[in-house]
Formats: C-alpha cells, sequence, structure tokens
C-alpha cells in the first residue's frame, strides 16, 4: 500500500484502478468509472478514497463521467452526496445514455449533493462550468 | 424488439411485486444503457427510496404508538396522583386549604376546615381569612405569612383563629407552597390543637398543685422529725448510761431511721423545688462540670471505683441542675459497682445532629430491663435497702431535670453486668461550633 501511495506521489499525472481513472487536467480532476460498474457502498469508498489521496489535501473542481456506471444503490448514493464530497469544489457529472442521464438525475434530486453539482452531456460545457469554480 | 417485449415483461412482473410490497428483486440493467435500462435504473431507484421511506414511516408510527402510550400512561398516573390527593385532601382529619398568595384567597378548603371553622365552603373560596374575622392576631399572621414568602414553608406554627360562631380555636399551621399555570400558592394543613391545649392548662395546674402539697408535706414533717432526732440525741447524752445493751441498740436504730427520713424528706423537697425553678441556662463547660462533680464525691462518698471520662461536648443548660444529674448518676454508677471486684464508671457523651448524648456507664449490678420504665418514678427502686443504699428519687429529679432542658433519660443494662444512663442536652448553635473542634 505503501508502495502504491509512494509509485501514485511519483506519477502524479494519473491513477488507475479496477473501478475508476483519476487525472488532473486543466486544474480540474477527471474521474471516470470503468465500465458495467455497479455502485455499492464498498466501490463508493475505495473511488472516494482514490480520488481523496490523488487530490493531496487540496479541492478542486470535478468531472465525473458516469459512462460507464450501470447501477448504484442507496448507500452509495448517500455516501457520495456528503462524505464522498470531501476536496470537491463544484462536482460535473457528465451522461453519455439514457440510462447515465437517468442515474444522474436521480443522484441529483432524491441526495442533492452539498457542493455545486449539475449533469451535462457535453463534456466542453462541463469543463467551461466548472473552471469558474476553479 | 421482441427482447425489448420480453424486458418490459419482467419490468412489469417485479412492479406488480412492488405493489405487494416485496422489494426483494432489482430490475435488470443491460449494457445498453438505453431508454428501458433508464426506466429500470429510475423505477430501482425509486424503489429503494420507497423501501427506505416505508421503514422510516413504520419506524415513525413504532414511536408514535410508543409515544402516545407513554401519554396515556402519564394522563393515568396524573389521574390516579390526583384521586390521591382529591381523597386524602377530603378524607383528611386536619383541616387543609389551598390559598393564593398573592392575594391570601382561598381556592379550596376541605371539609374538616369547613367544620373546624364553622364558614361555609362558599363562604371562604375566593375570601381571605381576614376578611372572615379569622384572625386574632395579626402581628403572629404577619410573621407566618413573612416566613412563607421568605423560606417558601413553615413548620408546626401556633396560632390562635376565631371561628365563625366568635369563640377561639388554638391551631397547629404547617405551610408548603406549590406553583401552579405559573401562580404560586400555599397549601395549609391545619390542626385543632385547642382540646391539646385546654388538657395542657389543666395538668399544668394539677402539677402545680401536686408539687405545692408534696412541698408542704416535705416542710412540713420535718418539724417533727427534727423533735425525734433531737430528743434521740438528748437521750443519747443524758442517759445513755442508764441503758442497756438493748437499749442503746433501738435509741441507735430510732436515730438511723430518722436521718434516712430526714434524706428522704430533702430529696423530696429538691423534687419538688424542681417544678418551681425557672431554667437559667449558660454555656456549659463538661469537662470542668464533672471535675467538680468527682472532687465533691470524693470528698463525701468512700469509693474504689475507677473512673474514665472523655473529653465531653459542651452544652446548654442549668448549671446547678445539670451539675445535680451528674452527681446523682455518677453516684448511682459508684453505689451499684460497689460490690465488684475492680469497679469502673465510664462517663463520655457523642454529638448528634440536633443534641448530644451523655453516658454514664457502670459494670455494676445491673437489672433486668424489663424494669426499665419504673426506674425513673419517684420512690421507685429495682433493689432493696439492704443491698444497696437510696431513697428512690434521684432518677425521678434526672428525669425532671433533663425533660425541663427539652432533652431525654433512658438506660440500658443488663443484671450483673452494668448498666449505662443516657441522657440528651438539645443543641444549638453555640454548641455545635465549641463542640466539633472538642469532639
Amino acid at each position: 500500500m505503501e508502495q502504491q501511495t509512494l509509485v501514485r506521489k511519483q506519477l502524479k499525472r494519473r491513477v488507475d484502478t479496477p473501478y475508476i481513472s483519476i487525472w488532473k487536467e486543466e486544474g480540474i480532476i477527471n474521474c471516470v468509472f470503468t465500465d458495467n460498474l455497479i455502485i455499492n457502498i464498498e466501490t463508493a469508498q475505495h473511488c472516494v478514497n482514490e480520488r481523496v489521496l490523488f487530490s493531496e489535501g487540496q479541492a478542486y473542481p470535478c468531472l465525473i463521467n458516469l459512462r460507464g456506471v450501470k447501477s448504484m444503490n442507496r448507500d452509495a448514493r448517500e455516501y457520495l452526496a456528503t462524505e464522498g464530497t470531501h476536496l470537491i469544489k463544484a462536482g460535473a457529472f457528465l451522461t453519455s445514455s439514457a440510462l447515465t442521464k437517468m442515474l444522474g438525475n436521480m443522484f441529483l434530486a432524491i441526495n442533492k449533493p452539498n457542493i455545486p453539482s449539475r449533469l451535462f452531456s457535453n463534456r466542453a460545457t462541463a469543463i467551461a462550468w466548472l473552471k469558474k469554480h476553479q | 424488439m421482441l427482447q425489448d417485449d420480453k424486458r418490459i415483461n419482467t419490468i412489469l412482473e417485479i412492479l406488480l411485486e412492488y405493489t405487494q410490497k416485496d422489494f426483494s428483486r432489482s430490475i435488470p440493467v443491460s449494457e445498453k444503457g438505453d431508454d428501458l435500462d433508464a426506466l429500470s435504473a429510475g423505477l430501482n431507484t425509486m424503489a429503494e427510496e420507497l423501501q427506505a421511506f416505508m421503514a422510516a414511516s413504520k419506524k415513525q408510527e413504532e414511536q408514535v404508538v410508543e409515544r402516545t402510550a407513554q401519554l396515556e400512561n402519564n394522563i393515568r398516573q396524573l389521574k390516579e396522583s390526583e384521586e390521591k390527593f382529591q381523597k386524602a385532601f377530603q378524607a383528611s382529619a386536619a383541616g387543609i386549604t389551598i390559598t393564593r398568595i398573592s392575594d391570601a384567597t382561598y381556592l379550596d378548603v376541605n371539609d374538616t376546615f369547613i367544620k373546624m371553622t364553622g364558614f361555609s365552603k362558599e363562604e371562604l373560596i375566593n375570601h381571605t381569612s381576614a376578611e372572615l374575622g379569622m384572625i386574632v392576631n395579626i402581628k403572629k399572621r404577619e410573621e407566618l405569612l413573612k416566613q412563607v414568602r421568605q423560606k417558601g414553608w413553615a413548620k408546626n406554627f401556633e396560632m390562635t383563629v376565631r371561628h365563625k360562631s366568635g369563640s377561639l380555636l388554638d391551631i397547629l399551621s404547617s405551610i408548603e407552597t406549590i406553583v401552579l399555570n405559573g401562580e404560586k400558592y400555599a397549601i395549609n394543613i391545619i390542626f385543632d390543637i385547642s382540646g391539646r391545649k385546654k388538657a395542657e392548662a389543666q395538668l399544668e395546674t394539677v402539677n402545680k398543685e401536686l408539687e405545692a402539697f408534696s412541698y408542704s408535706v416535705s416542710h412540713d414533717l420535718r418539724a417533727p422529725l427534727r423533735a425525734v432526732d433531737g430528743y434521740a440525741k438528748m437521750l443519747e447524752d443524758d442517759y445513755a448510761g442508764l441503758f442497756d445493751e438493748e437499749g442503746k441498740r433501738l435509741l441507735g436504730i430510732i436515730q438511723y431511721n430518722a436521718k434516712k427520713m430526714s434524706h428522704l424528706i430533702d430529696d423530696l423537697l429538691a423534687f419538688s423545688r424542681l417544678g418551681k425553678k425557672a431554667l437559667q441556662k449558660t454555656k456549659l463547660d463538661m469537662n470542668e462540670l464533672i471535675e467538680g462533680v468527682l472532687i465533691d464525691l470524693g470528698k463525701t462518698t468512700r469509693h474504689k471505683a475507677q473512673i474514665k471520662i472523655d473529653r465531653l461536648h459542651p452544652a446548654e443548660g442549668d448549671y446547678g441542675l445539670i451539675n445535680q444529674v451528674l452527681v446523682n448518676l455518677v453516684s448511682n454508677g459508684i453505689k451499684y459497682s460497689s460490690k465488684k471486684k475492680e469497679p469502673l464508671v465510664e462517663i463520655s457523651s457523642e454529638a448528634k445532629k440536633e443534641e448530644i448524648i451523655y453516658s454514664v456507664k457502670d459494670n455494676g449490678e445491673g437489672f433486668n430491663m424489663k424494669y426499665a420504665d419504673k426506674l425513673f418514678g419517684v420512690f421507685q427502686r429495682l433493689h432493696t435497702p439492704e443491698e444497696f443504699e437510696g431513697t428512690g428519687v434521684g432518677l425521678a429529679i434526672v428525669q425532671r431535670i433533663i425533660s425541663k432542658h427539652g432533652g431525654k433519660v433512658w438506660a440500658e443494662a443488663e443484671p450483673g453486668k452494668g448498666a449505662t444512663f443516657s441522657f440528651t442536652l438539645p443543641i444549638n448553635q453555640i454548641t455545635i461550633k465549641n463542640g466539633k473542634h472538642r469532639s
């Protein structure tokens, strides 16, 4: 684990785990979930932990690509909307299908994250919105 | 298309289960991420939320039921308590009133109070005792009200009030305050002590008469006794030579009994004088007092008893009378232990919350506790004059003195193992203060 952290610090530019890929670009942290991911509380905690480590104590706007997500249960949603927003200044959720759009909409409507959050289907528009929160 | 129909059927099938509150299955989501998947995901989310909502509702419902049961229980207890209070209020042998403190008007009164005062409930409610002319001593009433306002209570306050008929009643009043709807009220518990007062007054008169009688009897007995003793002495001085041995013995018996009767009269006079004597209370250093008593006893009584004295708490009382108590108890201890091989008399004291207990313990003859109640009566003796000399007045004097001081006397003993005589003197602030560093 210590070795992983060391490698992560040395590389810094990108982290890939079985559930999520994380990198920083133009002062924005990009998170992409892996394909067909079922997000439960364990998966959610793993992803948040990775992102927080990557952020190295600094808060960033975050572009979260829901592309690969297949489902997200209630515990995971609640966690992501509260503790899961640590070190996120604003969250732009990028959707690419009717399913991810539905998941995103449900998340925002029901769980109401405690940071500025919006759903986008266009990456450029999402980045433009996030830059306002840098 | 056929595939989609199948997916729709599955969705409908699971939705039907949801309507039966069976949420065990989620609607499957395919890898396509199409509209049907979106619908399925949405429905799954809604089902999860519905389940959580139902669980929360159920919990709330349970809490409501529990809270309702608690409230019902509280109401029932309150009703029971109110009923108990009402019953106690009405059935009490004491008069009870509830008055508003701000204007002293009666809010409620019980039947005993109505009978006690002669006023009807209607006449009393919303009126004050002053309005009804019940107050006899305004100063005393003000004193009582002042204490209630300052302390919130008053206990055993004696007062005289006027009955509706005009006759006077002696009452004993105890007050506690309560708050009802933000307003202060006084609950007053009143006993009619007119009968007791009358009996006390009668008893005092009878006691005074009795004391006067016994004083005059004792006093009048002295003159003939002095004559008997004087003539016996003359016989001894002037005619002893004419008497044979038997005559001398009989003369001796006359002198001995005259002396004995003289002691008896002295004791009786002392006892009857006690009733008349007013207490002159001062602070008493009991250690000094007992030292004086022992010196005096050493001069008048030959004994071999070892006397152990603890450091005694100071007291407040009449110097002469408390001295007499100690003389009587210590000399008794010495007397009743005199036949023991190693007679021992121990004197000690113990401070309690409201009184100090002084004890005189001996290792003498003791007595059977079933006769303990006879000990303090006049002329009551548990031993014959042949066993131990005495007039049977000493302990009666002790009891009268201690009773006059507001204390108690008692004895504990075992035949052959000795006796402990204890008495109490009420404590006051000075005594407590001084007693602490001495104890």
